[in-house]
């Protein structure tokens, strides 16, 4: 019974959203998402600014309402997350600015007796190796050093999924190192499930085993890392021939003399479209970063 | 053309609505000056205080509308654009001679001495300048200036007194007053990036709060901690806090004066209370009656009523701005509280966070009715005029857990709206104890039965918007799903 039960808890889908949408001001920033991460995957999300992924994250954790759709953390709803879920989870939202009025070293403290598996050792011995003054209001220190010491209390938590909101953006790029080591080792040893925001593409493509490409609200692509430059690339289509390009594509770009540039997926044979074989079309492979550039364009 | 655009040029740092509210503002402040000053010429002091009148317009003027060209002077600086800061200078030198120079010779032509006359307006003006481009420890000193006239006298004789000697101390404290201003204008354009708030001129400041918007509050709140000295900072007490006392940890996640502090951080916070408390006290005393201030405070219980329920209503505003930053910010407290296991299920969270927002400052609203009753016994106030005083400490109650219902039941409210609503709540905190105290004839206004309807009339007018926001609070934070998710 025990057994079936642990197998049921490892197969349970970490974070799951179903439909969700939500708007601001009338302007919808998801329009129907649905996503989910195995257990054990590095999902990286990827989008421009504004294109909802800060929100997709809040929503998928239970800490905006949508206005439709549903979405749940360890199978429960996360708008009604348990304390064992919670325990099991750490986020970290985007330039943290929690508990300005307690030092670094107090809000660990604080924190972590609420964590039943606090790793107080590595809080305090990563607040060193990062070279952060514990008693230093967490107000004085400076963004990147905020970004850190969040870091550490999500790390600190040793959690089975961390969900982090583009963690990289205020570190220079020897804490960014510093950070996607800590992930890909938490991930790699621990079998930890990780979901990260970015638009830094290299990060991406240093842990990521997988990426969500968000659009304008919707989820527009998903696919391993390494899978990308064989299942996409862009389909240049001369202007005489551009009527036959197919109607299923990513990204549609027409060019001043009337050729098209489209970006274009195999499909299920692990054939491109037919207009790939016409004469004078060419298929050129895409890098994580031109495939970005391509369609958010 | 030129003269139009040097003229023109302090008001492009202001917005459209700005200018016109200042336009108008100034347009009626100047015809209020003539007119009273064309009605008192034939007074023998007459020019003297049109001169007073145009020196206090001057000083406005340039800390409200010229000391705005200080942004153009910066950003004319960083641009790298000498041609905009000579252009800059010279519209302060042209309003200059508009608003100092051109006055005092007309006023000197209607019978003022050229000299005294020329002092004193650039005196108002500089001292504007100064409030707006100075830091503001120096700049908020200019707020005490005009006691100068009324309490100053005997070491610093005025113009109507004798005006040689006024000019022999007024005109080096006017060439050092705009060589200060000179200095830290050139300061502030050089060296903008580098100075801390402490040392920004207010105006400055207060652009930047501008921008700030709606999240002026946080930005306020973080400032403060990072500009206090360490000693001074409040130290929680974490001792108690876990998953045991939800209620306990919630304070600290929350800050705020209600936090748990360490013994040693509580007494150290009164005695910076105190003190700050004892420095504009001893100021008065200083400037007005001498030690009579102090008698006058401590020996009148009247003013000790009314420092008990502005302080009520005050603690009360100061814990649901608390509570309304940190339900402005998914960046912050939120998320963090959201996700911390060990809070229990949500009725529980719910009601420990509703008590640790509520009980300490009820706690404290409690023990100023039970000082604020000793008192009114002690005056013999009867039991209409005890009603009044106890309706102001319970207006600032309900004030706290409607607002605090409010914020946690993510119920929306416009900004304007509860702007009204705790304007009108603390005029009638001060207002219940103006009726309730006997100020005229030893007849409290309350006695009056016309005053007793209006009174009763107002406080409904209060306590009916105040009950249905609360139950909405009640009902919305019922319903959601867990009590920390953003106000909409």
């Amino acid at each position: 019974m025990n057994a079936i039960l642990k197998e049921t808890a490892s197969t349970i889908a970490p974070l799951t959203a179903r439909g969700l949408t939500h708007c601001y001001e009338g302007s919808n920033v998801l329009r129907g998402v649905d996503l989910a991460l195995e257990p054990g995957s590095v999902l990286g999300l990827i989008g421009r600014n504004g294109a909802g992924k800060s929100t997709l994250i809040r929503t998928m954790l239970g800490l905006l309402e949508p206005l439709s759709g549903e979405a749940r953390v360890f199978g429960e709803p996360a708008l009604k997350l348990s304390d064992d879920a919670k325990a099991r989870l750490a986020y970290v939202p985007q330039q943290p600015e929690a508990l300005a009025w307690l030092t670094a070293q107090q809000m660990l403290d604080y924190v972590g007796r609420f964590y039943p598996r606090w790793d107080a050792d590595f809080a305090h011995r990563t607040l060193e190796r990062w070279k952060l003054q514990p008693n230093k209001l967490l107000a004085k220190l400076s963004p990147g050093e905020r970004q850190r010491v969040d870091l550490i209390r999500a790390l600190a938590s040793q959690p089975e999924l961390l969900v982090l909101d583009e963690p990289a953006a205020a570190l220079d790029p020897v804490a960014r190192r510093e950070l996607l080591r800590e992930v890909a080792l938490r991930a790699g040893e621990s079998g930890t499930t990780v979901l990260f925001s970015t638009h830094i593409v290299s990060d991406l493509e240093r842990v990521a085993s997988e990426i969500a490409f968000l659009h304008e609200g919707r989820l527009i692509l998903r696919c391993g890392v390494d899978d990308t430059k064989e299942r996409y690339a862009r389909l240049w289509l001369p202007a005489a021939k551009s009527a036959a390009a197919p109607t299923q594509a990513l990204s549609r770009r027409r060019h001043e003399d009337g050729s098209l540039s489209l970006v274009v997926e195999r499909d299920a044979q692990d054939h491109w479209p037919e207009a790939a074989s016409l004469p004078g079309a060419r298929i050129d492979a895409l890098g994580l970063e031109d495939l970005f550039v391509e369609i958010a364009e | 053309m030129k003269l139009m655009r040097l003229l023109g040029l302090p008001w492009m740092a202001l917005s459209q609505r700005w200018r016109m509210g200042i336009g108008v503002c100034f347009a009626l402040l100047f015809v209020g000056a003539t007119t009273v000053g064309v009605i008192r010429l034939h007074d023998t002091n007459g020019v003297l205080r049109t001169v007073h009148a145009v020196a206090g317009a001057d000083c406005l003027f340039w800390a409200g509308a010229l000391s705005q060209s200080l942004l153009l002077a910066r950003e004319a600086h960083r641009l790298r654009l000498p041609a905009l800061d000579r252009e800059v200078t010279a519209s302060l030198t042209l309003y200059a001679l508009l608003t100092i120079a051109l006055p005092a010779l007309l006023l000197a032509w209607m019978g003022g001495n050229v000299a005294v006359t020329l002092t004193e307006i650039g005196m108002g003006a500089g001292l504007g300048m100064a409030y707006a481009t100075l830091p503001p420890y120096l700049g908020i000193i200019v707020c005490f200036t005009p006691m100068l006239s009324d309490h100053a006298g005997p070491w610093l004789p005025m113009p109507s007194a004798s005006p040689d000697r006024f000019l022999a101390w007024a005109v080096p404290c006017v060439a050092l007053l705009w060589l200060l201003v000179g200095g830290f204008w050139r300061n502030a354009v050089r060296r903008d990036s580098g100075l801390s708030g402490a040392r920004r001129p207010i105006m400055l400041n207060l652009r930047t709060l501008a921008w700030y918007g709606r999240n002026r509050s946080n930005y306020l709140e973080v400032q403060q901690i990072r500009r206090r000295w360490q000693w001074a900072q409040p130290v929680a007490d974490l001792r108690h806090c876990g998953p045991d006392r939800p209620m306990y940890s919630l304070r600290i996640a929350m800050g705020g004066w209600s936090m748990p502090q360490t013994s040693t951080s509580r007494w150290r916070q009164l005695g910076i209370l105190l003190a700050s408390m004892l420095l504009p006290i001893f100021v008065m005393a200083v400037a007005s009656h001498g030690d009579d201030v102090l008698r006058s405070i401590f020996d009148n219980a009247n003013v000790l009523v009314f420092a008990l329920c502005i302080v009520g209503a005050v603690l009360a505003l100061a814990q649901v701005q608390t509570l309304q930053r940190r339900w402005s910010r998914h960046n912050a407290e939120l998320p963090l509280l959201a996700l911390l296991p060990g809070l229990g299920d949500t009725v529980r969270i719910k009601r420990e966070l509703l008590l640790a927002n509520l009980l300490p400052t009820l706690g404290v609203q409690a023990l100023l009715i039970l000082a604020m009753l000793g008192l009114a016994a002690s005056l013999h106030l009867d039991a209409g005029s005890d009603i009044m005083l106890l309706l102001g400490q319970l207006t600032g109650m309900g004030m706290l857990t409607t607002l605090a219902l409010v914020t946690l039941g993510g119920v929306h409210v416009r900004d304007g709206w509860l702007m009204v609503l705790c304007t009108c709540g603390y005029l009638l905190v001060n207002i219940s104890v103006v009726l309730a105290l006997p100020m005229v004839d030893n007849q409290p206004f309350i006695h009056q039965p016309a005053v007793a309807w209006a009174a009763a009339i107002a406080w409904a007018g209060l306590f009916v918007p105040l009950l249905r926001l609360g139950v909405l609070g009640w009902h919305g934070l019922r319903n959601r799903p867990h009590p920390f998710l953003p106000v909409a």
